[in-house]
């Protein structure tokens, strides 16, 4: 594979390689994709390139690659997702340092399609939001339901006849129903609705 | 200028993000957007005549499928412990978050924001609790990232509570 295929291959993944350099700079081993373009300062000494202020987490993370290129050829270390705003538009990416050539590089990706987990955990997240509401639903319905429950158990403790025990009868019906309608739902905290700290 | 690495911390959909966007860009939305690793915000401010900036890391929120780790917190010099006051799990949240913290870098300076104060009446954090809180030791400030009462004196004390 030639250079100038690995670099267009590199860019339709995107994906930039940058080689580490004193004074918190970098040089651009790879052309940069167009959204990481826009993320250089140029320094005034060529190909020498400042990404500390639209990628601060870079910085960061230094500490974690220094260690890797320390430990080269075999050192390699991955920064988890960070996210940026570049061009104003927010982008999910991963840097991870590796030595290839005895020169110390980082890979930058930009994390799209299934490797942008962000889609999948804002669904996730807003389950559990609506999870949490419903417990709470659930909660203001239980203690009235338990009050029923008791209030038709009391009655059935005492003797009626005629119209009176068929309506006895319809209402523990259906306090057995409610029951078991409730029953699945989460129950509620013991402290009730608002919490006391301890 | 002095710079320092200031945490959100707190669990997911308590207000980090909204919060650091209505301090760094004076915005708020109500729409709720999940994050998902780490994103930095820079502000500038003078706290009694010192020029600092402040590195705001938003951590993407704790819970069963992103865990925070140590390694994001190393080099912080304080920490904002977010609280959705509306939901009395996320001060258990908080509470464990906070050990991770000074487990990771020793007892730095650190505010509880009671957030969502816009949501008061639905507050399932109350007055006792707040007090308890209080009486712990706890530096706790009552905040809306949506009305934005109480985020600028919240970042504010925070920054003075780390220059001391």
């Amino acid at each position: 594979m030639n250079e100038a295929l690995l670099a267009d291959l590199l860019r339709v993944l995107d994906i930039a390689v940058v080689e580490r350099l004193p004074n918190s700079l970098y040089h651009l081993v790879t052309p940069a994709p167009a959204w990481l373009a826009g993320a250089f300062e140029e320094k005034a000494t060529g190909s020498q390139r400042s990404l500390g202020a639209t990628l601060p987490f870079l910085d960061h993370f230094l500490d974690q690659a220094g260690a890797a290129w320390n430990r080269a050829p075999d050192g390699k270390a991955e920064s988890g997702p960070f996210a940026a705003t570049i061009g104003g538009e927010d982008v999910l990416l991963r840097a991870t340092a590796i030595t290839m050539q005895a020169r110390p590089l980082l890979i930058i990706e930009r994390l799209t399609g299934d490797a942008d987990t962000r889609p999948i955990l804002q669904k996730a997240r807003e389950h559990l939001l609506d999870r949490e509401q419903l417990a709470r639903q659930a909660g203001a319905v239980h203690a009235p339901a338990a009050a029923i429950d008791k209030a038709i158990r009391d009655l059935s403790e005492f003797e009626f006849e005629g119209d009176v025990a068929a309506v006895i009868s319809r209402l523990q019906q259906a306090g057995r129903a409610l029951q078991g309608a409730i029953a699945p739902l989460p129950v509620p905290a013991p402290k009730g609705r608002r919490t006391s700290i301890h | 200028m002095i710079q320092k690495k200031i945490c959100m911390l707190g669990g997911f959909a308590v207000g980090k993000t909204s919060l650091v966007a209505r301090y760094v860009s004076s915005i708020f939305s109500d729409k709720y957007l999940s994050t998902v690793g780490v994103k930095i915000d820079k502000k500038q401010l003078n706290v009694d005549g010192k020029d600092v900036t402040m590195m705001l890391w938003d951590i993407y929120g704790q819970d069963d499928f992103q865990t925070v780790q140590p390694s994001q917190l190393r080099g912080m010099s304080g920490y904002l412990l977010v609280v959705d006051g509306t939901r009395r799990a996320t001060l258990e949240t908080a509470r464990q978050l906070q050990a991770k913290a000074t487990e990771a870098v020793g007892p730095v300076p650190f505010i509880l924001l009671l957030n969502k104060l816009d949501l008061a009446a639905q507050w399932e954090i109350d007055e006792p609790a707040f007090f308890k809180l209080v009486e712990d030791g706890w530096r706790v400030v009552r905040t809306s990232a949506k009305t934005g009462e109480g985020v600028e004196e919240a970042f504010e004390l925070l920054a003075r509570a780390m220059l001391r």
